[in-house]
């Protein structure tokens, strides 16, 4: 299988596409370590993965903070071996207008969605530069390009896309490509939180018309995990249904 | 990776009947389950349902003097005339995967490779709006030319990864976006390039 043998790491990996991901590429023949703030989510997530075959750890982190993330590395070579694969995942999103968020709002989100994907990718590029190979996946957004509401998390992912270049260029020379993946509507317990009403609008704002599952995410994730895909670096691809092309403003609230 | 799930084994219809790059995506194709046409580009009418179409004109050579009305125009007749023998959404749609160069970020040595790389980006990404409520996807491989033993020309964008590129790299992106699972991913320009892509702000 195309990723035998490798050992991948997923932040945020219990539910929605970080649970997709780590499905996949456990299926794709990958150890995997299901990393979430939540142990408990984390190791119900890894005994499931165990459950239909596959080889996965959970363990708990909290991305935003450097010696939690040093401890995931750390138990990740210790219990699986060293990591191959980074897929940075977690994430929040605080929908807010920009006369009412507030300075913990903005700092939480960038601490995690910004600053989690600097401790991890460090973390990961130290044990990957000396063995000349490795993977790290980034899980940004379509919101990057800007949306209603959501100044704070736009501004995170927009920062997400910037780390990928930047990351990209630094560990080319080592083996290691980074990539991104900017979701768009995906059906996820996140989205399902709004009213029926926003994702009728958002919806209608859909080139598809359609929602896009976690599983549209994780195949587009094994593509650049692959040892296949070692002249693909830099890139920010899209699993957004066409809404990166064009989508009509009426999610505006 | 898969291919499209159908009854019979899915078709697709390859252009570029003298590049290497198309022979590569044809034999990819062929060894994930399609069948395989190869093309001149000249717009054809199928016998039988396509599931894919890969439109290849041949920019990723050294030379310049493409002609970017002429490319254009023939991506927009070929899609035309494969339109009626495409499956409808219920049926699974359909994948149209464009391969254009990374020199429509802009190359001084190949303008009008450029022009037609760059005018086919916002082709593919037009017809991705109007095809997506039928189902069908439209991507684009922007890739820089392939690496074809050492004989490569110096003045070439210059991967920033420890491998050139090669046009089974490139075969194996056109493929991805040719898979039944690759459908939420749609107007999309994926770069082939070993990172060549980075530093030009068109890129992102």
């Amino acid at each position: 299988m195309s990723l035998d043998g490798k050992t991948a790491v997923i932040t945020g990996g219990a539910s929605g596409i970080g649970l997709a991901i780590a499905q996949e590429f456990a299926a794709a023949g990958a150890r995997v370590v299901v990393a979430d703030i939540v142990e408990d989510r984390a190791v119900t997530a890894a005994a499931r993965i165990s459950a239909d075959g596959g080889t996965a750890v959970g363990l708990p982190v909290d991305v935003s903070d450097r010696t939690a993330v040093e401890a995931l590395f750390a138990r990740t070579e210790a219990e699986l071996g060293p990591v191959d694969i980074l897929v940075n995942n977690a994430g929040i999103s605080i929908d807010r207008g920009v006369r009412r968020i507030t300075d913990d709002e903005w700092h939480k989100t960038i601490g995690i969605n910004q600053t989690g994907v600097f401790l991890c990718s460090q973390a990961a590029a130290t044990s990957m530069i000396p063995r000349k190979t490795g993977r790290i996946i980034n899980i940004a957004s379509r919101a990057w390009l800007g949306w209603f509401g959501q100044l704070a998390y736009s501004t995170s992912k927009g920062g997400v896309v910037s780390a990928t270049r930047s990351l990209a260029i630094e560990l080319a020379k080592y083996g290691i490509t980074v990539n991104c993946l900017a979701p768009g509507l995906i059906d996820t317990p996140l989205l399902r939180n709004e009213p029926a009403e926003v994702l009728e609008r958002l919806l209608q704002a859909q080139p598809t018309g359609t929602l896009g599952a976690p599983e549209d995410v994780a195949w587009a994730a094994r593509f650049f995990a692959e040892p296949d895909a070692r002249t693909i670096t830099g890139q920010v691809l899209y699993v957004c249904g066409g809404k990166s092309l064009y989508a009509r403003p009426a999610g505006q609230r | 990776m898969t291919s499209l799930q159908h009854p019979e084994q899915p078709a697709a219809i390859v252009t570029g009947a003298d590049s290497p790059v198309a022979a590569a995506i044809a034999s990819r194709l062929r060894s994930s389950g399609w069948r395989v046409e190869r093309a001149t580009g000249t717009p054809v009418v199928p016998k039988a349902p396509i599931s894919g179409l890969v439109y290849e004109p041949g920019l990723l050579a050294s030379a310049d003097g493409a002609r970017p009305g002429q490319i254009v125009d023939q991506l927009f007749d070929l899609v035309e005339s494969v339109r009626p023998r495409l499956p409808t959404s219920s049926e699974g749609g359909a994948r149209i995967v464009v391969v254009s160069s990374r020199d429509g970020l802009g190359w001084a040595d190949r303008p009008h490779a450029a022009a037609a790389s760059g005018a086919l980006v916002a082709a593919a990404r037009s017809l991705a709006l109007q095809l997506a409520p039928a189902g069908v996807t439209v991507n684009v491989v922007a890739a820089v030319p392939p690496e074809a033993g050492t004989s490569r020309a110096a003045a070439e964008p210059s991967e920033l990864t420890p491998d050139a590129v090669t046009a089974e790299d490139i075969a194996r992106t056109v493929a991805f976006f040719l898979d039944d699972r690759s459908g939420y991913i749609t107007g999309q320009v994926l770069y082939c390039c070993g990172g060549a892509s980075l530093l030009s702000s068109l890129s992102v």
